[in-house]
Formats: C-alpha cells, sequence, structure tokens
C-alpha cells in the first residue's frame, strides 16, 4: 500500500494540474461531423483498445454535446459515442477503428471531440398500378457489398409501410442504396392441406418493386444519400406482373407426415419477394406469385427420426410450371477425425462444421470433435459443403483427406454417395508479418486495411495500421500471398479476385515459411478512382 | 435480400383423393362487404371447402365485391373469405372463421354474403421527458390472456418508433388493448467491465398513457376499422441498478460459456427479462433494472447435461454485487404413471409435463415409458405445477413426489432430494349427463360446458372438463374424479378465461353443483351463460 502511494505522487510530480490522489478524467465533447453543433444525449463509450482488457466507460452528453468521465484508469482507449441518427466517424478504411486516446497516469484530457456523422433518410409512399397506397408491404434499402469474396445486394434498412401506404427508412450511413418494396407472403399463404379447383386464376399481382417502378434489379435507380440528407417523395410504384405458379407431387403418408418446402431464387439478385405462397397438401404443392426466373426446391421430410431430402431445379418463363417431381434421398452419415500437427492450446474444443455457400433449410451441420479428435456427423443433406474446422487461434487447417484422397478446395461433396473417412489435419506452424505502409505521398498510411491473398487458395488474412502506419499479421499458413493495403477499400472487397485483380500492381508478394517471422513494406491503394470509372 | 423465400411446414392429415359424383352441379354468387361500412370489398380469396372430400374452389371477388362460381358440384362446405386488412369471424371472436353453405343439384344460389370486419390502426409518438423523439422503441398492443389462471398481459403486435419517435401498429384486430412502449435493451458488446455515471438511470417500459405497472395501465378500446392516432407516450428516465457477480460450477471455476437471465417475478406481462452476456472469468453485469424480486437463472449445457443455478434477487435501491451463482447439475425428475387397478394394455404413452409457476415458458416435459416409468432430464430447481393428459377412461387421481402427497398438483423442486414423482391414474371416475337451455327456454345447440372443480381441487387444472352441448342441448362429460363440481354452460367465451377463479365466481349463482362419486352418474339441468353477460364480466376483470 506504501509503495503504491509512493508511486502514485512520483507520477503526480509532472503533472500538476490534477490534486493528488485522483485518477485521470476524461471529458470533451461530440459534435456533428458536418455542421459543428453539439450532439446531445449521445452515449459516450471509451473502450479499451485490447480487446477484453481493462475498464469500459459510458457517459451520456448533455445539451453542449459534453461528456465528463471521471476516475479513468490510464491506457489507451478507443472512444465512441452512440446516438440514432447519427454514427462514429472513423478516418480510415472502412471497418478501422476510431482514433485511440491515450490517458497517461495523473494527466486529465480534457479535449476529447467525438465527430458523429449525421444519417440519412428516405422516406415516401407506396403505391399499387391504380395509384392507391400499398399499406404493410416491406419496404428494403439495399446497398452492394461483398459477401464471402462476392459482389451482392444485401439489405442494410428495412421497414413497413403504415396503413397510408407511407414508410420512412432511417439512420442509413451516407452511400449509395436501392430500394424495393414487397408484399409480405403471409398474406398470401393458404395453409389448408385443400386441392382448389380454382376458376378464377389470378394472373398477376403486386410484384417486389424496385424504385422507382421496376422488377428489374438492372432497371432500379440508385438513391445516393449525403451525410445527414433527408430524401422525401421517394414514391415507388408497385408493377403488376404476371406471376406463376409451379405445383408438383410430393408423397407423404403415415411414416412421412411432415414436410417442409422452399424455393430460392438461382441467382440471389433475382426476387421471388416476400410474395411467393404455398400450399399444400398430403400429395401435391404449390409455389405461387413467381416471377420468371431460374429456382429451386429445396425439400426436407421427416422419415421418422430420419430426415431425407430432395432438391429439383425448375424454370419459370411464361407459364405455370406442373408436375415437378420430387425425389427424397436419405442423409448422409460422415465420419472423421482431426489431426494436429504441433500444439494447440490446451482445451479448446475443436468445432467442426460443414458449410453451403447459402443458407438453406437443410441446415449447416456442425459438431464438436472428441478429445481423441474423432468426429461424426449423420443425417447430412446431400450436398456440396465447404469444410471448417475451429477457428483456433495459431492454427489452420492444412489438408482435408477423404480416404487416401487429398481434397484440394475444401469442398465435401456428398452429391455422390457415401464417403470415406474425414482427416482434417490442423497445423500450427503458422507465422507472422510485420510491415509499415505508406501513402504514395510518402506519409505513414493511417488506419488501412492490409490483406493477404494466398495464391494456392481463397485463404485470407487481414489486419489494420495503426497511427504511425504499422501492422501486425498473425496466424498466417505457411505458403505464398500476395499483400495489399487499401485505404477505402469496401468491406469484404478484397476477398473478391476479380475485385483485386486491377490492383495487383500494387501489391507485394511474400513467401512466409512454417513458424515465420516476415516484414514488408507498402504502398497504400486508393479505390476511389478506379471506382468513378 | 438473396434469399426470401417460402417455407412451411404442415402436418398431413390422412389425406384423401376427391371424388366426383355423378351429379349436376349447381353455381354460388358471393357478395363480400365491409361490415361495418357496408361498402363491398374487392381481390378477397373466397374458398369453399368440402370438408368431406378436402377440395374445394377458390374465387378472387371483383370490384363489386362478387364472385361467381360456376359448377360448382352438389354438398356441404365451408365458406371462408380472406383480405388483407380485414378479419372474416363469422361465430364471433373465439368462433368460427368459416360459414356454411350446402349446395343442392342445379341450385342457383345468389348474393351469398360474406362480411369482413375491418382491422384498426393505431399510431402515436414516443418521445423523452424533453419532447425529443425516441428513434427504435418497442410499441407492443397487448392483449390480457389467461394461462394457468392467471392474468397476463400477452403482447400480440409489435411496431417501432423511426426517428421521429413515430410508430404505427396496423392489422389490429378489433378488442381491448394495453400499449406498452419500451426501449430494447442495447446490450453494449463489451466483454470487458463497463463503469458508468451514478446513479444510473433508464427508461422504464411504460404503458400508456404512463403506467409502470400493468394493474395500473388504462385499457385502449380499438373499434373494428378504427383509426387512432393519439397513442402518444412520454417516456420518464428512472434510476435503476445493477447486477453483478460471478457463474462458477460445482468446483468453482468460472463457467464461462454459461448464459444468464434475470426475470421478474411473477410478472404480469409475458416479457421483461434481461439476459447478459458472461464474461470469459464467469462475471456478469446485469444493468438497467427496476426496483422489484427477480429470479436468476444460469444456465451451461455441458456435454448434453444441463447445469443450472437459481436465486432470488430482491432490489430495493442500491445494485446488487457480488452474486454467486454455482451451477450444479440440473435435476433429474424420475417417476411412474400408474393405473389403478387391473393392469390394461395401454398403446399410447403418456406426455409428463412440468409447467414453471415463476414465469412463462422453459416447460420440462417427456413421454412415459410403455411401463409407465419416466424421466424428466435438465429440470431447473424451481416451482412447478404437475400436468399430463390421461388416458381415456381415467383421470388423475393421486400425485406424490417422494413420501408427500401433493393436492394441487404443485410441487417445489428448489429444496433438494424431493423424492421421484409418482402419479397414479384413476379408473372409478364419475359420468355427468346434462341438458342446457337457452334464455328463451329451448334447448341450446353449441354451447360451452366446463366443469370446475372445487374446494381444495380448485386450482387443479387437469380436472377441468369441458364439452360441447349437441343439437338437443344435450352433453355428456365423463371420467370426472370424485369430488364436488360447478357445472357452466357458455354461449361464447375465451376458453383460457375459464380457468380463472375471479372470473368464474360472479356466474356460480347459473352454474349447477353437482357431487361426483367414484363411478357414479349425475345428471344437471342448465341455463346457458350470455356472450353479453360474459363480456360485461370480462370487462370487469383487472
Amino acid at each position: 500500500m506504501k509503495i503504491l502511494g509512493l508511486l502514485f505522487l512520483v507520477a503526480l510530480a509532472g503533472f500538476a494540474q490534477q490534486p493528488p490522489g485522483t485518477a485521470p478524467r476524461v471529458e470533451g465533447r461530440a459534435i456533428n461531423s458536418l455542421s459543428g453543433d453539439p450532439v446531445k444525449k449521445a452515449t459516450v463509450l471509451l473502450q479499451p483498445r485490447q480487446a477484453g482488457r481493462g475498464t469500459a466507460y459510458t457517459a451520456d452528453t448533455d445539451s453542449d454535446g459534453r461528456f465528463v468521465i471521471e476516475d479513468v484508469e490510464p491506457g489507451v482507449y478507443t472512444p465512441t459515442a452512440e446516438r440514432s441518427g447519427f454514427m462514429t466517424q472513423v478516418q480510415g478504411a472502412p471497418g478501422a477503428r476510431p482514433e485511440p486516446i491515450t490517458v497517461e497516469p495523473g494527466q486529465d484530457l480534457t479535449a476529447v471531440t467525438i465527430r458523429l456523422v449525421p444519417l440519412g433518410v428516405i422516406a415516401g409512399r407506396l403505391l399499387d398500378e391504380d395509384g392507391d397506397p400499398v399499406r404493410g408491404a416491406g419496404v428494403e434499402a439495399m446497398v452492394n457489398g461483398y459477401v464471402q469474396g462476392r459482389k451482392q445486394l444485401r439489405v442494410a434498412s428495412q421497414t413497413q409501410s403504415n396503413n397510408h401506404g407511407d414508410f420512412r427508412l432511417y439512420n442509413l450511413p451516407p452511400g449509395t442504396y436501392y430500394l424495393r418494396a414487397a408484399i409480405r407472403a403471409d398474406r398470401f399463404q393458404f395453409i389448408s392441406p385443400l386441392t382448389v379447383f380454382s376458376e378464377s386464376k389470378p394472373h398477376g399481382g403486386d410484384a417486389p418493386t424496385y424504385y422507382p417502378s421496376t422488377t428489374e434489379p438492372a432497371g432500379a435507380t440508385q438513391i445516393v444519400i449525403a451525410a445527414g440528407a433527408q430524401l422525401k417523395g421517394i414514391d415507388i410504384q408497385m408493377r403488376r406482373a404476371k406471376l406463376y405458379a409451379v405445383r408438383g407431387r410430393q408423397i407423404l403418408d403415415q411414416a412421412h407426415r411432415h414436410v417442409s418446402l422452399q424455393i430460392v431464387p438461382v441467382d440471389s439478385e433475382q426476387s421471388v419477394g416476400f410474395s411467393s405462397g404455398v400450399r399444400i397438401s398430403s400429395e401435391t404443392f404449390e409455389f405461387q406469385n413467381l416471377l420468371p426466373g431460374s429456382y429451386v426446391i429445396m425439400a426436407v421430410r421427416m422419415d421418422g427420426e430420419k430426415r431425407s431430402f430432395a432438391r429439383e431445379s425448375v424454370q419459370v418463363v411464361n407459364g405455370d410450371v406442373e408436375g415437378v417431381n420430387l425425389a427424397f434421398a436419405p442423409g448422409a452419415d460422415v465420419a472423421g477425425v482431426v489431426r494436429i500437427e504441433g500444439a494447440l492450446p490446451s482445451g479448446s474444443p475443436i468445432a467442426v462444421s460443414l458449410q453451403l455457400e447459402t443458407p438453406s433449410p437443410f441446415g449447416q451441420p456442425n459438431t464438436t470433435a472428441k478429445p481423441d479428435g474423432s468426429f461424426e456427423l449423420h443425417d447430412v443433406a446431400p450436398e456440396i459443403y465447404r469444410v471448417n474446422v475451429g477457428p483456433i487461434q495459431g492454427s489452420y487447417l492444412k489438408s482435408i483427406r477423404l480416404g487416401d484422397r487429398e481434397v484440394n478446395d475444401e469442398r465435401l461433396d456428398l452429391t455422390r454417395g457415401p464417403v470415406p473417412q474425414l482427416v482434417l489435419t490442423l497445423a500450427t506452424d503458422v507465422g507472422q508479418i510485420e510491415g509499415k505502409v505508406q501513402t504514395a505521398g510518402g506519409d505513414p498510411a493511417v488506419r488501412v486495411r492490409v490483406t493477404c491473398h494466398s495464391l494456392r487458395s481463397d485463404l485470407s488474412r487481414s489486419a489494420f495500421t495503426d497511427e504511425k502506419g504499422s501492422f501486425r499479421m498473425t496466424n498466417v499458413p505457411p505458403g505464398e500471398y500476395k499483400i495489399f493495403a487499401w485505404e477505402d477499400v469496401p468491406m469484404g472487397a478484397p476477398q473478391d479476385p476479380e475485385f483485386r485483380k486491377p490492383f495487383e500492381k500494387q501489391s507485394v508478394p511474400l513467401n512466409m515459411p512454417p513458424n515465420g517471422h516476415e516484414t514488408v513494406e507498402l504502398t497504400s491503394i486508393s479505390v476511389k478512382p478506379l471506382e468513378m470509372r | 435480400m438473396k434469399f426470401i423465400t417460402t417455407l412451411l411446414t404442415l402436418a398431413i392429415a390422412s389425406g384423401q383423393t376427391p371424388q366426383t359424383p355423378p351429379k349436376k352441379p349447381g353455381a354460388v354468387e358471393v357478395v363480400v362487404t365491409n361490415s361495418i361500412t357496408a361498402e363491398p370489398i374487392k381481390k378477397v380469396v373466397v374458398v369453399l371447402q368440402n370438408g368431406n372430400t378436402q377440395s374445394g374452389y377458390a374465387g378472387l371477388t371483383d370490384l363489386a365485391g362478387h364472385f361467381k362460381f360456376q359448377n360448382v358440384q352438389p354438398g356441404s362446405y365451408l365458406v371462408s373469405a380472406t383480405r388483407d386488412g380485414f378479419i372474416f369471424q363469422p361465430g364471433g371472436a373465439f368462433g368460427h372463421n368459416f360459414k356454411p353453405l350446402k349446395v343442392d343439384e342445379e341450385q342457383r344460389i345468389k348474393n351469398f354474403s360474406l362480411k369482413l370486419i375491418p382491422l384498426a390502426a393505431v399510431s402515436g409518438r414516443v418521445v423523452d421527458e424533453d419532447g425529443d423523439p425516441i428513434a427504435g422503441a418497442n410499441v407492443h398492443a397487448m392483449q390480457n390472456t389467461y394461462a394457468q389462471g392467471r392474468r397476463l398481459l400477452n403482447p400480440v403486435d409489435l411496431a417501432n418508433t423511426n426517428d421521429l419517435g413515430e410508430f404505427q401498429l396496423i392489422n389490429l384486430q378489433p378488442g381491448r388493448y394495453y400499449f406498452q412502449a419500451s426501449i430494447p435493451s442495447r446490450a453494449l458488446n463489451s466483454p470487458v467491465r463497463i463503469r458508468s455515471p451514478r446513479p444510473e438511470e433508464t427508461y422504464p417500459a411504460t404503458f400508456y398513457p404512463g403506467a409502470l405497472d400493468a394493474a395500473q395501465a388504462t385499457a385502449t378500446e380499438v373499434a373494428p376499422g378504427a383509426d387512432i392516432t393519439s397513442i402518444d407516450f412520454r417516456l420518464r428516465k428512472m434510476r435503476s441498478y445493477r447486477v453483478r457477480g460471478k457463474i462458477v460450477d460445482a468446483q468453482g471455476q468460472a463457467a464461462a460459456s454459461a448464459s444468464l437471465r434475470i426475470q421478474m417475478r411473477g410478472a404480469a406481462v409475458n416479457s421483461g427479462r434481461a439476459s447478459s452476456m458472461v464474461r470469459p472469468d464467469g462475471s456478469f453485469d446485469v444493468r438497467g433494472l427496476l426496483p422489484g424480486s427477480y429470479v436468476a437463472i444460469a444456465q451451461w449445457m455441458q456435454a448434453g447435461k444441463m447445469n443450472v443455478a437459481r436465486q432470488s434477487i430482491s432490489i430495493s435501491d442500491q445494485d446488487v454485487n457480488g452474486l454467486l451463482l454455482t451451477l450444479a447439475p440440473a435435476l433429474e425428475i424420475s417417476g411412474s404413471v400408474q393405473v389403478e387397478g387391473p393392469q390394461s394394455d395401454n398403446q399410447h404413452r403418456l406426455t409428463v409435463m412440468l409447467e414453471p409457476l415463476e414465469w412463462m415458458g422453459q416447460s420440462a416435459d417427456t413421454m412415459a415409458e410403455s411401463d409407465g416409468t419416466f424421466v424428466l432430464h435438465n429440470v431447473i430447481p424451481a416451482l412447478f405445477e404437475v400436468d399430463i393428459y390421461p388416458f381415456p377412461g381415467t383421470y388423475l387421481k393421486t400425485i406424490r413426489l417422494g413420501d408427500q402427497e401433493v393436492t394441487d398438483a404443485r410441487i417445489d423442486l428448489t429444496q433438494p432430494a424431493g423424492g421421484s414423482l409418482k402419479l397414479v391414474l384413476g379408473v372409478d371416475g364419475g359420468k355427468l349427463d346434462g341438458v342446457v337451455q337457452d334464455l328463451n327456454g329451448d334447448p341450446a345447440a353449441g354451447a360451452l360446458i366446463t366443469v370446475a372443480p372445487r374446494d381444495e381441487l380448485e386450482n387443479r387444472r387437469d380436472l377441468f372438463k369441458q364439452s360441447m352441448t349437441g343439437d338437443k342441448g344435450d352433453f355428456h362429460v365423463q371420467d370426472l374424479a370424485p369430488g364436488d363440481y360447478k357445472v357452466f354452460a357458455w354461449q361464447r367465451v375465451d376458453p383460457n378465461l375459464l380457468e380463472v377463479t375471479e372470473f368464474r365466481k360472479p356466474f356460480e349463482s347459473k352454474a349447477a353443483s353437482v357431487g361426483i362419486v367414484a363411478n357414479g352418474h349425475e345428471s344437471v339441468q342448465l341455463k346457458i351463460i350470455s356472450a353479453a353477460d360474459v363480456e360485461k364480466e370480462k370487462s370487469k376483470l383487472p
């Protein structure tokens, strides 16, 4: 106790502004990054930069946007603030953390400024072809994003039109959006197991429609939202489209009493909308309200305790599709073993999972290996899966063998019948990369994203540079890589080889030996000029 | 977005192929109108369903609300009508949602009228104490429901406020609602300790117009087709408290992967639980709790075995610190169900259920083996009610936990060493016949009969019997446990209300009292209780 007090006095000696015996105070303001106005009622959060260590602090801003946090443990923190209608401004590549602050012992920080970017609003009305308001329909704001290295539209925000057809999407970060409206499915669902001899076939309906009034994503008008923009009068006139049905047979009997059916568009950008309805009976099924396009029907049936699966492709061109047959096949059993080269942190359970590239009613089978490394998966749908192990810090999936055959693409094909034992080898001879990144102007490149990509597989690693332009990347398996430093790259984009291609000249090659420790120097890449083209 | 699909699971009844008897078809013209405005409704899906053949006809009404079914096979049909923004309830609330129709050979039916009830919209704003809008608040429309004999406000619909604090609930069925605004707890996704200013404050969930307690909430009557725009909330911050502590296993090691929830005891609202992240060192910190009594339940699934810890917490005017939750294996309750007397070969296996009494949900259930033995796995130490559906010809006669006889079916598993659960089904149940007259003294067909146990068996929900009168107002109930009962005949009632003792009380003068002895056979005469009287008493309930 005495020693502690003594140290404290020594530390305080240089900083007279703080009375002895108190820990530092952090105070500052949250301001609107555009107007400079104070942002009141924001919740400020100081998070210790080292994840999972230390204490985090919160405080609310007052009417002047001011906050005060007393008694902060010295350390490095990332300050953020939360308030509906705003997001914390971050200088650096998307995904980077905000500029950290350093709290020194005995020294108050009194001018921490947290800049908040005002978010946008898109408001409008949904109308049908007659100009009547469409109530209770879903409206989605979509943005281009990257998932598993592929560019696709994803929903950034969604809402529902109200009683008057009005909708309002808010908290939209600055960016380029597409709007889509669709009637929800539950309105269309018939759930009685009924064979209907329909006399009037409604051959049209409000189709999923992109702003301003098209069913084709390619024809949709982009909406650019600047920081804090409030766009009103963004009305969507829903298109009446010819909608078709897909009908077929499935056999249920006393032994097979439950089935779940799902229809999925093959092209992810093509929409069935929420507007598809389904009607099934013991012998037949019918999906309704489908736009022309390519679909896959996926069905899971309970056969007692076991499941069986069916997958059937259908093309909807310009009429109803009749007579689709579902052929059910039983699930597969997969047995395997995880082998470890080297030593893993003891006690870490090893998770093994089989992943489909798209979400599926078939599920993502997963299990945990037993202490001896063996694992079994039962009742797995006959599909092609990617094999995942872990993640366990300090290890990587080095090889996959099926019996005596090496699998090179990490894919496990269960569509051709039973498979031999799966042998998964985890290795721990990972290396690390350290480096410095400069901008084209020769300055340290701060908070840019550094990625390295294997030349042999789609394995990649990612890190951010710090305030001095330095970075460290761990857990890198042996092999040949290309390394990039990105100033402004969209999240997930570097995982797309097509995206990387034009920038390959600006990358640096690296050969990582087992347990290696490599250093590189990089120049950061600005993506913007290319995107402008 | 890439994955907007339709998913439906259906249990299929034994389907039959439609048969077409060689009869000359008839024709049916339907007219669909708004039950309030009498205006025709277009785009209504009308289905004529033949109950015998599981086949039928579907059509869509035109601008005049008309649709004509040509060539309808003679037979009996149930007619339903579906349109967004409306409901079809010709039998009234809790009644059937179809209208019967009989079509004879070559019969032309005109103007078969279907009246749809328009749904209502309710909107308003949620603002803070300064009048600033609160974005992202939840507004629940809640209705009184009665479960396990208790009143419970159950959320039936939810809307979120936008950046202007505005919300709108559309498609509300007519009825009596309570509206509650709450701010979803924003879990600060931080594994580290969070320090925040003292005193901490929280916006408590608030009933319209400003009550915190469900008992003080004001109900809003929502009429068919109503557009109520004035449900405005002004939320006020209140001093709130934290519960901090640690979850450890039996060896005292940190239980990092445990889950924790802190639930208000006996909450009148089917929500109101706080769950918390548990840090790698087993510690937790739940914020924003208002004064009250709570139950903390920690659970950890390890190698298929549930480990649980349960502790009562009372928060008055300070934080609760240092709460130690020590996990112990969840209970394995073994027991048996035996049929009294000569053993009959039962083909069916009984399901044995334990319903928690302190909160809703997470009941434990299992299916007994064919010899009647069962084991309930992973049961949380708590207060439960035992429930089963006895075999036809039997009733649940005795319940024993260890060597204690449990007359009210409620068992306390918070204390260790309860022993096994022995259930005995009696075969000496009594029978009851009766006739129900309507208000004019005529036989009342389709009346709902409730046979409710009295005195010490009053809380035994498994001894409740329900039946429906036939064409002559007659009914028959069997497998009644020996004891005293009140017998009620209802014109129309929410079945969940029937288990609420306070609801039944005012009607006891209209009920018949009957004592059932073992293997006895009694008969009663009853007057029907009108739907209007039911509504009157229902509105007096809290």
